[in-house]
C-alpha cells in the first residue's frame, strides 16, 4: 500500500456551489495551486489566505489572465494594509473557509480510498459533483440548503 | 429549526437521477446508446447515467469505501431494484473514472441551474454566511428524530 499527498485547492463560488477543483502534490507550496491556475481557463477575483500571495512577476500574469487574487497579507508585510480592508477581507474569507470545512465533513474529503491515480480523481469530482447536486435537491424541495443529514438518514 | 421532511431511500434515488437529468440537459449532454461520452464498442448494459447516480448515491449516503458502498448494495432490495443491470465493483470503477471529464461540466451545470452563472464574479460580489439552520448543525441527531411529528406543534 502507498500512500500519496495530494494538495487540493477548492474554489467555491459566492452562494457556496463548487466550481473547481485543483490538484497539486503534496509537498508544494500553496501559491503553485494558484499559479497552476494558469493553464486553464479559469477566471475571476479569489480570496484565500496569506499563503495564496503571489510574487510580482506572476500576479502580473495572473492579472493579464483575468484572475485577481485578494490574499491576506503576511503579519511582517512591508506595507501592511489599512485595518478596514483587513476586516473585509476576512469577514468575507470565513464564511468560505466554513463551506471548505461543511465540504471535508460531510462529503469524507480528508481522505480517499483508491488505487490509482485515475480513480482518485474520478472521486475526487464526484464528492464535488455530489456536494452541488446536494445543494440542488435541498433548493428544490425546501430541505436545509447545506445539509445532507437527510440523504444520510435514508441510507 | 424544524426538522427537515424525511426523504426514502426511493425519494433519494429519483431526485439524484432527475437532477443529474436536469444538469446534463444544461451542459447539453446528450446519451446516445446508453453512453454519455462516444467511445467504441456495442451499447452497455448499465446506462452511465445510472452509473453517475450510483456514484452521486455513494458520496451522498457517506460511504467512505468503494467496497462497503458494494456490500450495502447488493443487500438493498431497493438499490437493486432501481438498478437491475448493476455492474461489479470493479467495472463500476472503472466507469466512474471513464467518465471523470464529464464530472466537472456537471459540476458547473449545477452552478448554472443553482442561479449564480459561472466565474468570473467580481470581487463585489456579496457572499451570503452559512448559519447552522442551513448546514443542518442544530439538530446532528436529524435520524433520531425521524419519522417526522404527524401533528405540527403550534
Amino acid at each position: 500500500m502507498y500512500f500519496h499527498g495530494v494538495r487540493e485547492h477548492l474554489i467555491f463560488t459566492p452562494n457556496g456551489r463548487l466550481a473547481f477543483i485543483q490538484q497539486v502534490p503534496g509537498n508544494r507550496h500553496d501559491v503553485q495551486g494558484l499559479y497552476a491556475l494558469l493553464k486553464t481557463s479559469f477566471q475571476g477575483a479569489l480570496l484565500g489566505d496569506c499563503a495564496y500571495q503571489p510574487n510580482p512577476t506572476q500576479e502580473a500574469q495572473l492579472r493579464s489572465h483575468g484572475i485577481r487574487m485578494h490574499a491576506a497579507q503576511k503579519s511582517n508585510a512591508r506595507q501592511p494594509r489599512p485595518a478596514y480592508l483587513r476586516q473585509w477581507l476576512h469577514d468575507r474569507r470565513s464564511k468560505v473557509e466554513r463551506r471548505i470545512a461543511l465540504f471535508d465533513d460531510q462529503f469524507c474529503a480528508q481522505r480517499t480510498l483508491n488505487r490509482s491515480l485515475r480513480h482518485f480523481l474520478a472521486r475526487r469530482w464526484t464528492k464535488a459533483l455530489a456536494h452541488n447536486c446536494s445543494r440542488y435537491i435541498n433548493a428544490a424541495r425546501h430541505l436545509p440548503l447545506e445539509s445532507v443529514a437527510h440523504f444520510h438518514a435514508a441510507a | 429549526m424544524s426538522t427537515p421532511s424525511a426523504l426514502t431511500l426511493e425519494e433519494t434515488i429519483l431526485a439524484v437521477y432527475c437532477a443529474l437529468d436536469d444538469a446534463l440537459a444544461c451542459a447539453k449532454v446528450e446519451c446516445r446508446e446508453g453512453k454519455l461520452i462516444p467511445r467504441p464498442g456495442p451499447p452497455p448494459d448499465m446506462d452511465d447515467r445510472e452509473v453517475l447516480c450510483v456514484a452521486l448515491l455513494q458520496e451522498l449516503l457517506g460511504y467512505e469505501s468503494d467496497h462497503a458502498f458494494f456490500l450495502w448494495l447488493q443487500n438493498n432490495s431497493a438499490l437493486r431494484t432501481a438498478f437491475p443491470n448493476l455492474l461489479s465493483r470493479q467495472k463500476f470503477a472503472e466507469r466512474r473514472a471513464l467518465l471523470t471529464p464529464l464530472l466537472e461540466r456537471l459540476c458547473q451545470a449545477f452552478c448554472v441551474l443553482g442561479g449564480e452563472g459561472l466565474p468570473p464574479f467580481p470581487s463585489s460580489t456579496p457572499i451570503p454566511s452559512t448559519s447552522a439552520a442551513s448546514s443542518g448543525r442544530e439538530n446532528r441527531s436529524v435520524s433520531a428524530a425521524w419519522p417526522p411529528p404527524a401533528i405540527a406543534l403550534p
